[in-house]
Order: structure tokens, then sequence, then C-alpha cells
């Protein structure tokens, strides 16, 4: 019983953490975001596991996990309010080669973020290039470029 | 300032490419071509949220350096009996299952013939697992639910400390006495986060 409360529970913290550091937070990973992923991990481990460190414990633990996660993709199918609620929604911010800042800010995003993307997806140069930039769910940016012409 | 109605929006398909005719921007000369379940309302509460969210987490952080959740200066604290013959160095708040001392200081002349008996409450020792004491106790003796140890003095006259290395095993309100046998304890309380 303690060993399913105890990944529930950790499943839940790490869901709200998460999603309340924003999605920029981990989606563009870095060398060290990718230790502190590690680490995170790491710190996880001894809760999950605590002293018992038997197979059948182990099991227990990725099974809920596991369960809880396909859980809540069915939660998120049903009701879409859910989703909107765990992974958030999509946010343009740059509309017909314009920026829209104040949303760039909030959103953790820099004018550099967007051409990055621009150039990478479709070796776009300037700005007026770009009709729409989208912060998506994951967390990367997708660039629509403008009609040429 | 285009605040786009998508509840209705994103109860019907999202690959629909007539949803954005319903799209009411205020700028209709914008309206716009891309098909993106946008919901800025929402998104705003969302970052306004994720604010108070870091703003939390920092004081979180702040209130773990003061030792609300123990291991902090708040958290350490000291109880004596009523006599002022035992003083107990313990933690206000523990953490279960984690190891921890709990410095009991007996001043000089407790001691009687040699030896020193420390009382501990049942209900405390049910709450523990007892790793370590030192010094070793010469006896350990039931006395009702407690246990008193009894401990050996080279020096009657002078202060005698005995650590006890424990872990607390239940996450719940502790309350602890301990005290020379046959006299008031030092009684404190201990909350076990989980």
């Amino acid at each position: 019983m303690d060993s399913v409360l105890r990944a529930a529970f950790i499943y839940f913290f790490l869901l709200i953490v998460f999603r309340i550091a924003g999605r920029r937070t981990l989606s563009e990973m870095t060398t060290f975001d990718f230790v502190l992923l590690l680490i995170i991990g790491e710190a996880t481990e001894p809760v999950l596991l605590g002293d018992d460190p038997s197979v059948i414990h182990a099991a227990i633990v990725i099974i809920t996990l596991l369960l809880l996660n396909i859980a809540m993709s069915l939660v998120k199918e049903r009701f879409k309010f859910m989703e909107k609620l765990m992974d958030g929604v999509p946010t343009i911010i740059v509309e017909h080669g314009r920026l829209m800042q104040e949303r760039m800010d909030r959103a953790r995003v820099s004018r550099d973020d967007v051409m990055e993307a621009a150039r990478r997806m479709h070796g776009i140069e300037r700005l007026e290039q770009i009709k729409y930039a989208i912060v998506e769910v994951s967390g990367g940016i997708t660039i629509v470029p403008q009609a040429e012409g | 300032m285009d605040d786009i109605r998508h509840d209705e929006l994103a109860a019907t398909a999202s690959d629909n490419p007539h949803a954005n005719a319903r799209d009411s921007s205020p700028k209709p000369q914008k309206a716009r071509s891309i098909d993106v379940d946008e919901d800025i309302a929402w998104q705003r509460r969302t970052w306004m949220i994720q604010r108070l969210g870091w703003l939390g987490m920092g004081g979180l952080v702040l209130a773990a350096l003061t030792g609300v959740f123990g291991h902090g200066p708040v958290s350490w604290q000291q109880a004596s009996d009523p006599a002022g013959l035992v003083r107990v160095e313990y933690e206000r708040f523990e953490r279960q299952l984690s190891e921890h001392t709990l410095k009991v200081d007996i001043a000089p002349g407790a001691a009687t013939g040699g030896a020193v008996a420390l009382r501990l409450n049942g209900a405390f020792l049910d709450a523990t697992e007892m790793k370590e004491i030192v010094p070793r106790p010469q006896e350990e003796r039931s006395a009702g639910r407690d246990v008193e140890y009894v401990f050996p003095v080279a020096r009657p006259d002078q202060p005698a400390t005995v650590r006890f290395v424990l872990k607390l095993k239940e996450a719940r309100t502790i309350q602890a006495e301990i005290g020379l046998a046959g006299r008031e304890p030092a009684r404190f309380t201990q909350f076990v986060y989980p």
C-alpha cells in the first residue's frame, strides 16, 4: 500500500511542480538541464524505493507509475479541460512578422529563440519571412513561413 | 487583445478548417488562417499561476532554510526537566526514517553510585528505532511501558552526555519524556514529516 501511495504522490507532485516551472524549463534541453533531470531522478529514487530493494517493490512502483500515466492520458482524452490543465495550450508569439513581445516575455522566449527555430526549420533569414511562430505544448517553437510572393 | 473563445473550438475537432470562422478576433482583417488551438486567456491565467507558483517555491526554499522542515535553527530546541538536572537537545521537526542524534546532558551530581539511570517513555520508544546509544548502557530495564537505561559514570562531579542515535519510524506528532529515573522528566514534542 505504502509503495503505491508514494509512487502516486511523486507522480502528482512532479506533475504539478513541472507545470508550475513552465514549459520552457526543460523543453530546450541544454547539457545542464539534462544533468538536472538526472539529479531530480536521483532525489526521487529513495522516496520511491526506500530501504526495500526487493523485485516485487520495484515492480509495484513501476507498474503504478505507468498505470497512472495511462490513466491520465485517458482522462486527458476524455476531458479537454484536463488536457489544458496538465499540458497547457499553444501560444502564438509571432504574427505576420510582428513579434508579440508581451507574450514572448511571459513565455520566456526571446527573438533569438524564434529566429533560431526559423533558421533551423525553414532557413528563414529575416523576421518578416515568418508568418506565425507558435510555442507548442511540448515547449518547442513551430515556425510557419510567409507564403512566397 | 485577441481573446479567442476556445471552449467551443476545443470541443470540436481541432483539425476542422472551418473552426476558425468562429474565431471572433477583435481584428477581423487579421483573421488567422492558421488553425491553432490557442486560448490566450487560459494561457495568461497559466502564466499568472506559474508566477505565483515560483513565489511559492521560493517561499518553500526559504522556509526550508529556517528549518521548519527540520534540520535548521527553528527546529533546534532544548528541553529541561523541572529540576534542571537533564537537558535534552532535540529537533522540533524531524523527518521520517532520517537518522539523527538526540543529545542528553546530565548535570553533575545526578549520578548515584557511579551510575545514572535515564528513563525514556514508551510512546516515544514505540515511534523510534534505536540505532545506537553512546555510551552503551550497562543495563536496560523495563519500567512499565517505559525503559530505563543505566549508564556508568566515571566522574560523578562532571556533567555527562548521552547520545541516542535513532530514527523516527512514524510520520506524526510524538510526545517524548526523558528524565532521571524517579524524577519528573523533560517533556518535548516532535513533529515527524513523512
